[in-house]
């Protein structure tokens, strides 16, 4: 089987100076393989559309606690053989929950009321590109690492759109030799 | 390939880390009318003084206010309040596109007023602190009495509480001491479209358009003056990994500075009100502020309705004197504080 099924881990940077995690679990929608004859030998070229159901926290310090969940439709292009490059383009839907930090309050007629869980609900298309690589390939379940910056846009935030950059550095793994993802 | 994925997440987890100096102070939120805003609250809490600061913009944030070693000077003495107003900053919501305007910023200020008495106690002493942008919007809350028995003392920094004189008096600044710097030899080529521009404002009529380029003229005048002192390297700086977003704050500062053009704060003139300022008063402007000329101040100085006002005019500074000029600035503001501590 060329594609394994997985779970991908990553370490968030959001916004570029805060910290997060992420997780998300691809399913493989369709799949092509093409082999083409080449000098240096046979070059294996893997094409897939993924279905990516994906789950993102980060805390931005002293702002809010932040909770993602979303799918993306993956593009997903393997270079199998020789080397071991995956490379994604995405496109994606997320429902945005955030939590502030510290306390909330509001007055209501001079008197201070305290507002629990208060925060924010936005809904957030994204776009995504990826760059992963596969290492230890002659162990049956290799160890993946990938980039990927994701671009969220956030509505309504202040009446407006806004962006956010979350960029993703993580590991997938591959949890069974004999599954379709 | 594996060594540089370690180095960079190495790097990542340093840049990301936290710092001390963060986990301290009160992060407060007010909840108003279809906004949250965040009220930062650093400083000397238990000397239940407490000093709110209305950031410049509109557009700015009251973090961005955090760095210089005049924050360290008076956060060692009182508290300070680094409030983002509605819709900028970090604050968040939605509901007021419509209903944007200055009316609304002032209740938020009341509610502002009452959250923090509530959290810290009725008998704190509580000053209002504006700079550029906060000036105008600090001295319109201080033309109602009411609003003013709230405070122990109202600090005007380079503040805009008339925005068409301001227009006026930059464009005066431009060409007196354009043409003086040109005859000096300094900058000569950029004081030159400076001079060029002045000339061609017809000081009776400027235009919204033309007041944005008077602004960014002048803060382009201001780092013009070489004689003018700047922030030392060594100064307090907010770590790396801080509350703001400067992403997301902005752009929708800007949003939320340009539905306050649209409803109409570019024509706010309080000159002729400045008599119903009743309460202590400090006015803080740098002398060489294009931004927000000093004339303002003097105006101020003049026509605040109560003798005990002061005027602080700092020689090497433009429109903000506190980074320039932090310890003197830092010095003025806490002596000003203690002669006013109920």
């Amino acid at each position: 089987m060329l594609f394994a099924q997985q779970v991908n881990v990553s370490y968030v940077i959001h916004n570029l100076n805060q910290p997060g995690i992420t997780i998300s679990a691809p399913q493989i929608w369709t799949q092509k393989v093409k082999e083409k004859e080449k000098k240096k030998g046979m070059k294996q070229i893997g094409k897939s559309n993924v279905i990516l159901p994906q789950f993102t926290y980060y805390n931005h310090i002293k702002k809010e606690n932040n909770f993602t969940l979303g799918c993306e439709v993956v593009r997903q292009r393997h270079r199998m053989k020789p080397a071991n490059w995956t490379f994604e383009t995405g496109i994606g839907v997320h429902y945005v929950r955030s939590f502030n930090a510290g306390k909330t309050f509001k007055v209501d007629n001079g008197e201070v009321k305290r507002v629990r869980f208060a925060g924010q609900n936005y809904f957030a298309p994204s776009l995504s590109y990826s760059i992963g690589r596969d290492f230890l390939k002659k162990r049956p379940n290799p160890l993946s690492v990938y980039l990927k910056p994701q671009t969220f846009f956030l509505m309504p935030y202040n009446n407006a759109i806004v962006p956010s950059v979350n960029i993703q550095i993580g590991f997938k793994l591959h949890l069974n030799n004999n599954s379709n993802a | 390939m594996r060594n540089s994925i370690y180095t960079l997440l190495a790097a990542l987890c340093i840049l990301s880390c936290g710092d001390v100096d963060l986990k301290q102070g009160d992060v407060l939120y007010l909840r108003h009318k279809g906004a949250d805003m965040p009220a930062h609250v650093y400083g000397n809490i238990p000397s239940k003084t407490f000093m709110i600061l209305l950031h410049g913009g509109p557009g700015g944030n009251g973090l961005e206010y955090r760095g210089g070693g005049y924050v360290e000077d008076l956060e060692k003495e009182i508290a300070v309040v680094y409030w983002d107003q509605r819709g900028q900053g970090n604050s968040r919501g939605n509901g007021h596109q419509e209903t944007l305007n200055m009316d609304l910023l002032l209740d938020d200020l009341d509610q502002l007023v009452v959250m923090l008495k509530h959290q810290y106690g009725d008998d704190i002493n509580l000053f209002l602190y504006g700079h550029s942008w906060g000036g105008t919007y600090g001295t319109k809350y201080m033309m109602s009495e009411a609003r003013q028995v709230q405070f122990n003392g109202w600090i005007e920094s380079n503040g805009a509480h008339d925005i068409p004189r301001l227009n006026i008096e930059a464009i005066k600044m431009f060409l007196a001491i354009g043409q003086d710097e040109m005859d000096k030899g300094n900058n000569v080529s950029d004081w030159q479209e400076i001079v060029d521009f002045a000339k061609g404002v017809d000081t009776t009529n400027i235009s919204e358009d033309e007041g944005g380029q008077i602004n960014q003229h002048g803060h382009k005048a201001g780092g013009l003056i070489g004689e003018l002192k700047t922030a030392g390297d060594d100064e307090f700086r907010m770590p790396f990994r801080n509350p703001s977003d400067m992403i997301t704050s902005s752009m929708a500062g800007n949003r939320t500075s340009n539905l306050l053009m649209q409803n109409g704060i570019e024509d706010i003139a309080l000159t002729d009100s400045l008599y119903k300022i009743k309460l202590p008063t400090l006015l803080l402007w740098g002398k060489y502020d294009f931004v927000v000329p000093p004339q303002l101040g003097y105006d101020a100085e003049a026509l605040i309705g109560t003798t005990d006002k002061e005027l602080v005019m700092y020689e090497f500074s433009d429109h903000s004197p506190m980074n320039g000029e932090g310890e003197a600035y830092a010095a003025d503001i806490l002596r000003f504080i203690k002669n006013h501590l109920k």
